[in-house]
């Protein structure tokens, strides 16, 4: 388990002023066997929040618990051995390019008390997890960017670690090898029970792997849950900037200001955006209301997500009837669906 | 072909055991020079990388001063430095003259520019690399050894082809104290005696050293990468 109390990393400049606040008061728990997001904008803290968690980056203030142990109260020669359990991929996956395949992900053996033969068993085992064996005496300058991930991800692994910090580890990829790299960070997480802090600044990222998730914007946690309750229910307005880069809701909306004549939208008519959440019944509401108040309720769009296994869905839908009966269905509406708003009258 | 020889270049064919032991004196100096410059470069271009600010042995006054000794013996011409170096050179080698003597101010002259040869190439190892090192729970020196000196060897080679290049040049002042070698050779005969032929046949000379020496760096850098 990993737990963060009152960290705060401050970069000294010389002015006192223009000392940045890279990280302030950020207080996390994460347990055994999570997949944790940390997303946020470029700039946000994250990155220097994920070194703090291996010390990479020194906290100015506050404990790093690591499995009961407050990692910044450690020597330094115990600090190198927390930290071999504790692995960490990169943006740039940071390979040495003086090394094979097989020799980076035999880095982390280097010293230790393995035979040869162990050490080979060893890295060609982690290879092997990662689909890459064939590519063992090849140089990283060989391989795509998918590839040189992989490796890194093997060599993370060489001393069994029980944490893999991921640092913006998809970023450089394209959203294919993105889509393997999750799956394959996803089935770690599965078969070693390892637990993963993934630092990222794509909500599709976090959608498709974490379980928990926390948004961080000026070096604080503004906001932090699972990952279902912070895609239904976002408390920030930068969540919800994070969420709706996701779908294509903006631009929906884009249309309805600028062009609804479009979308064949007639005077009396009411546009109105809502959530559905796993329980279907929201969807009866609609066919229930249309039938008892006489109106029409269309969908111009929709959104549907799967959240660790349960979807959720934004709509869109278009009120249209005779008289006040409109309103009436839209009243009982707001009362029965989640997150009902007008967002235009025509 | 004697003849022939004697008819282009005839104080070449005259002098030329004196042309022969020259050559051997400029190998000797360059080589030995280059040895020592190497191990010391090779030491304070690490120190300069790793005490640097941000480095992985932070030192603000190790590297401020390290910084600024090599500047500082940078700056000053090699012929003058052969001479302030004098009396130390006596105590050092014994002798302030001949080939031996020459040895301690090439080397003097040539750890700064070294030093400074390994410090560009070290600092061209990717940070990320240095990190990532850090991350999996490598120590300093283990970072030096496995990271540093391993991903920069390229670029250090590079450097040192340069440098012994340099020493080459430098190696050619050494007649001043009576070092010899074939700057001295091409100065006391070709300059002085007008033997044209002499000074030609010796960039030749030095232009085929300088050619072989670059073509062998070039080779092993290219084979690391």
């Amino acid at each position: 388990m990993i737990e963060l109390r009152q960290v705060c990393k401050t970069f000294e400049t010389g002015a006192r002023e223009a000392n940045v606040h890279a990280v302030r008061n950020v207080s996390l728990t994460i347990g055994d066997g999570e997949i944790f997001g940390i997303i946020g904008f470029s700039g946000a803290g994250k990155s220097t929040l994920v070194r703090c968690i291996n010390l990479l980056e020194r906290p100015t203030s506050g404990e790093v618990i690591i499995d009961g142990q407050d990692l910044t109260k450690y020597s330094e020669k115990d600090l190198r051995a927390a930290r071999k359990k504790i692995g960490m991929i990169f943006q740039h996956f940071n390979l040495m390019k003086s090394r094979t395949v097989f020799e980076n992900v035999a880095y982390p053996l280097l010293g230790s008390k393995m035979t040869r033969e162990q050490k080979r068993e060893k890295v060609m085992g982690l290879l092997d997890i990662v689909g890459l064996t064939e590519k063992a005496n090849a140089y990283p300058s060989q391989l795509s960017g998918g590839q040189k991930q992989r490796v890194a991800i093997a060599r993370a692994l060489a001393n069994d670690p029980s944490v893999l910090l991921c640092d913006e580890a998809t970023s450089a990829l394209d959203p294919q090898t993105t889509q393997d790299i999750l799956k394959l960070l996803r089935e770690l997480n599965q078969s070693l029970h390892l637990t993963i802090v993934l630092i990222t600044h794509e909500m599709a990222v976090v959608k498709q792997v974490c379980t928990r998730v926390a948004v961080m914007e000026e070096g604080c946690v503004v906001e932090e849950g699972s990952i279902y309750d912070v895609f239904s229910h976002p408390q920030q307005p930068i969540t919800r900037r994070f969420i709706r880069t996701t779908t294509h809701i903006d631009s929906v909306e884009e249309i309805l200001k600028t062009d609804p004549a479009s979308l064949g939208l007639v005077p009396g008519d009411i546009v109105v955006r809502y959530d559905c959440s796993g329980d279907s019944a929201s969807q009866a509401v609609v066919s229930r209301l249309s039938r008892e108040y006489g109106v029409d309720i269309s969908i111009i769009f929709g959104n549907v997500e799967m959240l660790l296994g349960t979807p959720f869905g934004t709509m869109i839908v278009v009120f249209r009837g005779e008289g006040d009966a409109v309103q009436r269905a839209l009243d009982a509406f707001t009362k029965a669906a989640s997150r009902v708003e007008v967002i235009r009258r025509v | 072909m004697y003849e022939f020889l004697q008819g282009i270049i005839p104080n070449v064919v005259k002098t030329f055991p004196e042309m022969t032991k020259a050559f051997f004196q400029t190998l000797q100096m360059v080589g030995i020079s280059a040895l020592w410059s190497a191990a010391f470069g090779v030491f304070f271009g690490v120190v300069l990388v790793v005490t640097a600010p941000g480095g992985i042995m932070e030192n603000r006054i190790v590297n401020s001063v390290l910084d600024k000794v090599i500047n500082v013996f940078r700056s000053i011409p090699f012929v003058i430095l052969i001479a302030l170096l004098l009396p130390l050179t006596r105590i050092i080698m014994g002798t302030s003259i001949g080939t031996k003597g020459a040895i301690f101010p090439l080397v003097i002259g040539t750890i700064p520019f070294f030093s400074r040869q390994i410090h560009s190439a070290l600092c061209e190892v990717d940070k990320g690399v240095i990190e990532a090192a850090q991350a999996m729970g490598s120590g300093p020196w283990e970072i030096v050894f496995r990271v540093y000196l391993r991903e920069g060897l390229g670029g250090m080679i590079r450097g040192a082809t340069i440098t012994i290049i340099n020493l080459i040049a430098l190696s050619a002042m050494a007649g001043c104290v009576g070092g010899g070698g074939l700057g001295d050779y091409a100065i006391r005969y070709g300059f002085q005696r007008f033997q044209t032929d002499v000074t030609i046949v010796t960039v030749i000379v030095l232009l085929i050293l300088v050619t072989i020496i670059q073509s062998v760096g070039n080779l092993l850098t290219k084979r690391l990468q």
